[in-house]
């Protein structure tokens, strides 16, 4: 990891936005990003919150192939909050922190669009609100539950056959039938939506998705 | 020129960083002390004519005060002997020194052993100032390997000033051999009060004026207190608190020092230096080997390790970035009601009340706590999730 990466994922613009998250001395290969998080957060028909969370963020050198893994260090939220075994918070299932980064992959997107709003989540939680964007069960349903609304399709057989589709190249792809069932090829079909996904993600992600790797 | 108040308060912070003038005096008295211990007559050494030149930051005027009351001052120097590499081995050489040390060592009633290090003996004075004292053994180079770094476009008066060292791991160590490693600590000394002297010279001027010195060649480098040197004091300082934790991951001084002083414009007020350095300082890093080259002999790589232990170079890059980021900060700092927090994060230091009814500009019922916390609009969230 050189200079071009600190630069290419927009560090310095994320510690000068950020002042109190400071760059930590590297032991492995991860960057560390860590300190306090102070943010007013506010999303329509909620309440403007302000609040201040200690938080390490541990980029991977292959960012953003790679989602950073992020830990709350003052233990003020629950491991029965949503969590990973290994303590690290879980932001959102792994295909959809995949579909941010796709769109915007500098760090401080990743902080303001995946980290603060599931702090300003749980901001709302501790003072006795539900969440205001839901949440996914755990496992593999919550999984299976965010395919769902990201390909907007609730059928098991349906949505399997889209992963399948992803996973595929293209040009083979289109000319398949469209699992929807309007009996169309998928070129007439749902081709955009399916095309935008796979340029995001590629191809391998909703491979490893069909091996059960994710 | 930078915002008037942001330059007194960098010169604030620095001199808080700074030590008392007294240290620096009783550091060059040690490098006497001993010179004349090598020299005297029943010294096992004294036939070759040990000269004592002092090094690092003591001879650069860039100490900083330690982080924490333990810490210790490291005190460098070289001495050089006029032998030809091949009248003994490498270990010899270290040997027959060391015995010299360790009997200097007990003649000033030092309490604590001597310590053997790959190239130099460690002595640790215990007096109330806490100093450790790094001492090289080296015998000049010889005129082939002069000519050779001269032919890598170094001027004569600071290749002449190489000389070969002993290191515990070289291969040819115990033996009789005239491969020994080259190195050029004495050359960057001089390449460094090169650069910095025309820098210091209005201040010279003063000192000799004010008649605390004869003339502006007895004003020892330390004194120079140029925006160069000062700034390599608060940097090395940030470098300090970053890595207090892991002090074997941070970028060394001699990175620093050397990076710093390519990069300096010589611009007058230290907040303009300090950053223009530090912006500058990653187009002195070279691509290939060697990465940070000694400008007195370029085939010696200040970031040898980088190579070896990828992390360091990652290391220096974060603190570069850290550093970089949190200079931007200070025009700010001085507006919002952070600035002793900050300046603890950053420098590790508690500003004084005074420092802070100088420095902090905005009257307290003006700030509000929440000022600096970015407001972000939440349109669309991941929802979170967790595995079984």
């Amino acid at each position: 990891m050189r200079a071009s990466a600190l630069q290419k994922w927009g560090i310095e613009e994320l510690l000068r936005k950020y002042p109190y998250l400071r760059l930590q001395p590297a032991k492995g290969h991860e960057m560390i990003i860590a300190g306090s998080l102070e943010f007013s957060a506010q999303t329509r028909g909620q309440e403007l919150i302000s609040d201040r969370y200690e938080i390490s963020i541990s980029v991977p050198p292959d960012y953003p192939r790679v989602i950073p893994l992020v830990r709350e260090t003052a233990m003020r939220i629950p491991r029965a909050f949503h969590k990973l075994d290994s303590g690290h918070l879980c932001l959102g299932s792994p295909t959809r922190l995949q579909l941010i980064l796709a769109e915007a992959s500098s760090l401080i997107s990743f902080v303001e669009r995946c980290v603060i709003p599931y702090l300003y989540g749980y901001s709302i939680v501790e003072s006795g609100g539900v969440l205001p964007f839901g949440e996914l069960s755990h496992g593999a349903r919550g999984l299976r539950e965010d395919l769902a609304s990201i390909i907007s399709m609730d059928d098991d057989l349906v949505l399997l056959g889209f992963v399948r589709l992803l996973a595929m190249k293209k040009r083979k792809a289109n000319k398949l039938p469209c699992p929807c069932g309007t009996g169309m090829r998928v070129g007439r079909c749902h081709n955009r939506k399916l095309n935008t996904l796979r340029e995001k993600l590629g191809r391998r992600w909703f491979s490893s998705l069909l091996r059960g790797s994710r | 020129m930078a915002n008037e108040l942001v330059v007194k308060f960098l010169d604030s912070i620095i001199d808080s960083l700074d030590i008392p003038e007294s240290y620096y005096r009783r550091a060059a008295d040690r490098h006497r002390s001993l010179g004349e211990w090598l020299c005297r007559r029943e010294s096992k050494v004294a036939v070759f004519q040990p000269h004592v030149t002092p090094q690092g930051s003591f001879r650069y005027g860039t100490v900083t005060r330690p982080l924490n009351a333990e810490g210790e001052y490291d005190l460098d120097n070289v001495v050089t002997l006029t032998l030809p590499k091949t009248q003994m081995t490498q270990k010899d050489l270290k040997t027959l020194f060391g015995e010299e040390i360790r009997a200097y060592a007990e003649a000033h009633q030092m309490l604590s052993p001597l310590e053997e290090m790959n190239r130099c003996w460690r002595l640790h004075y215990s007096d109330e100032i806490t100093f450790h004292l790094d001492t090289l053994p080296c015998v000049a180079e010889e005129e082939s390997v002069i000519a050779a770094i001269i032919g890598l476009g170094v001027p004569r008066e600071l290749a002449r000033l190489a000389v070969a060292i002993t290191d515990k791991r070289h291969p040819h160590y115990p033996l009789i051999s005239a491969n020994w490693l080259s190195s050029n600590p004495r050359g960057f000394a001089r390449w460094f009060e090169e650069r910095t002297r025309s820098y210091a010279l209005p201040r010279l001027r003063q000192l000799v004026e004010a008649r605390l010195f004869s003339s502006v060649e007895d004003v020892p480098t330390y004194e120079w207190k140029t925006p160069l040197q000062r700034s390599i004091q608060l940097l090395k300082r940030h470098r300090d608190v970053m890595f207090q934790e892991n002090p074997e991951l941070a970028p060394i001084s001699m990175i620093l020092t050397n990076l710093a002083t390519h990069s300096y414009n010589g611009e007058s007020d230290i907040f303009t230096a300090v950053t223009g350095i530090v912006d500058r300082m990653p187009s002195f890093i070279r691509a290939g080997r060697p990465r940070v080259p000694n400008p007195a002999d370029p085939a010696e790589d200040y970031a040898d390790k980088w190579s070896e232990d990828p992390q360091l170079e990652q290391n220096f890059w974060s603190w570069h970035m850290q550093a970089k980021a949190d200079l931007a900060r200070l025009p700010d700092l001085l507006r919002g009601d952070r600035l002793s927090t900050s300046v603890r994060q950053m420098f590790r230091l508690d500003l004084t009340q005074e420092q802070l009814r100088q420095f902090q500009l905005a009257p307290i019922s003006m700030r509000s706590v929440s000022h600096a916390a970015p407001a972000i609009a939440i349109t669309g969230a991941p929802k979170p999730w967790g595995n079984e």
